[in-house]
């Protein structure tokens, strides 16, 4: 993974998700959703692990901390990553700095540990199961 | 539509070529209402081959932008259907003739994508008229 | 090394790796120390195909790239839901080449 490839996938991922979220909340005020668009959810009739991150994002957005944690966790984890990387980019790039593919380097090899990497995975797993047993 | 020149090279370029421009086809099937998949479809691909020799980038990058091209005739159609859906504004004449022309891009584009996809993977060059210029600007030997 | 372990090892390893990377690997290998020959050996290379059928059944939890050791973009495809599925169906068609990517590094790194 080189910087500038890191860079461009995590500038068109966070802006796809901006351009997702306007869509939701204009969506919303028209009283009027396109419905599902998990893939996973609609061949499976089950919901995904991360299925409910944007009903989450858009309670946290309105204020409402305790229904997002009930709908999804993860939507806390959207949230900072949405607001930290833009501006991590930006000034690494003003910066001609490479401190968030440091970080990034450094990241998956603190992951890829196996006690680490066991705990991540019983985490989405157990959220996973949450999810079902709630019938997202 | 197109012109076609031929071009020496290896198999396995042809192949990851012509695959270029399948993801464009294969996006319709997931994202049909949104015009930013198909866009992002190629764009992933596109990114995942930037090292990769320069037949095989030449055609990512046509792909690419062939659906850049769409993504701004498309995106426009469709936030001016859901003003017609949402706001209830009016079925004008012009709206009728964009969806018009909309439609017919579409169909050209679908149908160049799909004889530039088999081409590719038979080992030919082929470059669109006007887009094939652009393109041929921007990628770097 | 000696041509006949070379040769032997490409023909039981061939599938793990682009078609024209083999003349490539094959040089490397002849020019390589005799020492090297054990660590070679133990490589694990990773199947393309194995790593295919994977993509389709849990590509969109990204484990697809889990398994290739790219943990940062399998964690990334696992979070967004394979990418909003569109992120997983086109890895379906970058996966095998990638997998042989990883597999021709991983040789190189012992090598060099």
């Amino acid at each position: 993974m080189t910087r500038n490839k890191l860079y461009t996938l995590l500038t068109v991922l966070s802006l796809s998700g901006y351009a997702w979220l306007v869509f939701q909340l204009y969506a919303e005020q028209q009283n009027s959703g396109i419905g599902q668009v998990c893939i996973f959810k609609s061949v499976t009739n089950l919901p995904c692990p991360s299925c409910g991150s944007t009903r989450s994002i858009l309670e946290i957005v309105q204020g409402n901390l305790l229904a997002a944690l009930y709908i999804n966790p993860l939507g806390f984890l959207f949230v900072s990553v949405l607001l930290i990387l833009p501006l991590w980019i930006i000034a690494d790039l003003l910066q001609k700095s490479d401190s968030l593919l440091k970080f990034y380097h450094h990241t998956e090899k603190w992951i890829s540990k196996k006690p680490v990497a066991l705990v991540l995975i019983v985490l989405v797993l157990l959220n996973w199961g949450w999810n079902i047993y709630k019938d997202l | 539509m197109n012109s076609t020149t031929a071009f020496v090279h290896k198999e396995y370029e042809a192949e990851k070529a012509s695959n270029s421009y399948l993801m464009s086809l294969i996006a319709i099937m997931v994202g049909l209402p949104f015009p930013i998949i198909n866009l992002l479809a190629t764009f992933i691909f596109y990114m995942a081959h930037s090292k990769k020799s320069y037949f095989i980038r030449w055609h990512c990058t046509q792909a690419l932008l062939s659906q850049l091209i769409l993504f701004f005739v498309n995106s426009i159609g469709f936030w001016w259907t859901i003003n017609i859906i949402y706001l209830n504004a009016e079925v004008s004449s012009a709206y009728l003739i964009y969806l018009a022309c909309l439609v017919l891009l579409n169909l050209i584009e679908f149908i160049a994508t799909i004889y530039a996809a088999i081409e590719t993977r038979k080992g030919k060059h082929v470059k669109w008229i006007g887009l094939g210029r652009i393109v041929d600007a921007i990628v770097t030997k | 090394m000696e041509a006949q372990k070379v040769d032997m090892f490409i023909m039981s390893n061939n599938k793990f790796f682009e078609s024209h990377h083999i003349p490539q690997i094959r040089e490397l290998l002849l020019k390589a120390d005799d020492s090297k020959w054990a660590l070679v050996q133990t490589l694990q290379f990773q199947d393309p195909t194995t790593i295919l059928i994977v993509s389709l059944l849990a590509g969109g939890f990204g484990v697809d790239r889990f398994m290739i050791g790219d943990t940062g973009l399998g964690v990334g495809k696992l979070l967004t839901c394979g990418g909003f599925g569109v992120w997983a169906i086109v890895d379906w068609f970058i996966i095998m080449g990638a997998t042989k990517d990883k597999n021709i590094n991983k040789l190189q790194q012992v090598l060099y």
